[in-house]
């Protein structure tokens, strides 16, 4: 089984330590839920394992080349429509097939700045699905979704996961429970 | 619909008759000074000056000369948005390169137009002076307005881009661009008036022949107060259509953009 190994490693902002010397693995199957309280290192682990952030000490092997990112924020550009935010990142076929996975097909052409807090956050959802990657992060990516609209959301991501490996920062106990074919605790 | 359309033609007509009547007001301002001073060499009276404005416009030199004068304008403003984008370029890929700019372009902006003007009459042919002054002028508005832009682009946007693994050109024409619009139309009209009236102050310095500038000097040395005032209502009329032209044009841009979502 194909995984991510870190080893070691440490990370602090000017006198605050993230997290010291910290080892374990991450499986490229199925999906990897991570928790832990507000402000313990989970998105700063994510950011590194993505390239985005460097280590002070440690190493990371075993981490795909291609991988998607779904921020904390959306990181939408307001100035195009949610379709031609989600083709930025791959072709027109997927990016209409995962709009219409995230229920958004009617409002595809709609400009993003005129989008709902959660309808913004899944086109975020289908951006990082339509992108080829061999690996989705997610770093609490059904904030601001209501009860239905999450489970549909949820999901749909553990269908994704049968082709390809997911790691999922969540909050809430249920989501973890609905979601995790392995749990970390940080 | 209908009502909506009948409700915007009712503010348009509204917006023309207040600017007529504000207009109306201040050329009676104007008649009452002139009346006051009862001197046409001091103040030129506003029916002397439309008479002379109409004489003008039926002179075959006087189209040249606005000809002259714009040309001169945008030759410079359109050579400050070329340098000005360029140098924007190179001064948000390298803080050398800004860190060594912006107190010169800083020296430029706090620099009197007159120095320059001065100056280039020594350096330069008299009908270059004034292009060379409306770029100065120009040039470090742009750059100003585009840095502005470039270095107020959301950097979080940047990390997203960069996690997706988009092409350079992509985060330029999907990110750095749309970001940069609204200071970089900013700059067309800000430019425009700054370019248009340092260029005339350079005429006037200058006077490089069949130019406004050289025709406002010639008024000022033969007293001709009524020409004086008359040439400077062809700058300020010339100045208001050209910015009116660039707004619409802007508008249309803007409408553009906005149809591509």
């Amino acid at each position: 089984m194909k995984e991510i190994i870190i080893e070691k490693l440490s990370k602090s902002y000017g006198n605050k330590t993230v997290f010291k010397e910290l080892s374990l693995s991450v499986s490229l199957e199925g999906i990897t839920v991570i928790m832990g309280e507000s402000g313990c290192g989970k998105t700063t682990l994510l950011r590194i394992l993505a390239g985005l952030e460097k280590s002070d000490s440690g190493t990371v092997t075993g981490a795909p080349e291609k991988i998607s990112f779904m921020f904390q924020e959306d990181r939408l550009l307001e100035w195009y429509s949610a379709f031609e935010n989600v083709k930025l990142v791959s072709d027109e076929t997927a990016a209409e097939k995962y709009l219409d996975a995230v229920e958004l097909a009617n409002d595809k052409n709609t400009a993003v700045s005129q989008l709902s807090g959660g309808m913004k956050r899944r086109v975020a959802l289908a951006r990082a699905l339509a992108y080829s990657s061999q690996l989705v992060i997610l770093d609490e990516p059904f904030k601001g979704m209501d009860i239905e609209l999450k489970q549909n959301m949820m999901e749909l991501v553990k269908k994704e996961s049968a082709s390809r490996a997911f790691i999922v920062v969540a909050h809430e106990p249920q989501e973890a429970e609905f979601l995790a074919d392995r749990l970390i605790k940080l | 619909m209908t009502s909506g359309m009948e409700s915007n033609n009712k503010n348009t007509l509204k917006k023309i008759l207040m600017g007529a009547v504000s207009a109306l007001i201040w050329i009676g301002v104007w008649e009452i000074a002139y009346l006051a001073v009862n001197r046409e060499v001091l103040i030129a009276s506003p029916l002397s000056v439309f008479l002379r404005l109409s004489e003008l416009a039926f002179e075959g030199s006087f189209w040249l000369k606005i000809a002259n004068s714009l040309f001169a304008v945008f030759k410079g403003y359109l050579l400050a948005f070329l340098a000005g984008i360029i140098l924007c370029v190179l001064t948000s890929v390298s803080d050398f390169a800004y860190a060594v700019f912006k107190p010169f372009l800083n020296v430029i902006r706090a620099t009197p137009v007159a120095s320059f003007i001065i100056l280039a009459l020594v350096w330069m042919s008299k009908q270059t002076v004034p292009v060379f002054t409306s770029f100065l002028m120009v040039m470090p508005i742009v750059w100003a307005n585009l840095t502005t832009g470039v270095r107020s682009t959301d950097r979080k946007l940047i990390e997203m881009a960069k996690a997706y693994k988009l092409p350079k050109s992509k985060i330029l024409t999907k990110i750095y661009i749309p970001s940069v619009m609204p200071e970089f139309l900013n700059s067309v009209t800000t430019g425009l008036g700054f370019a248009w009236k340092s260029a005339v102050a350079a005429e006037v310095l200058s006077t490089p022949k069949n130019t406004i500038g050289a025709e406002l000097y010639n008024s000022k040395v033969y007293l001709e107060t009524v020409d004086l005032f008359a040439w400077t209502a062809v700058i300020i009329i010339v100045s208001i259509v050209i910015e009116k032209l660039l707004v619409y044009f802007i508008k249309r841009l803007s409408k553009r953009r906005a149809g591509e979502i």
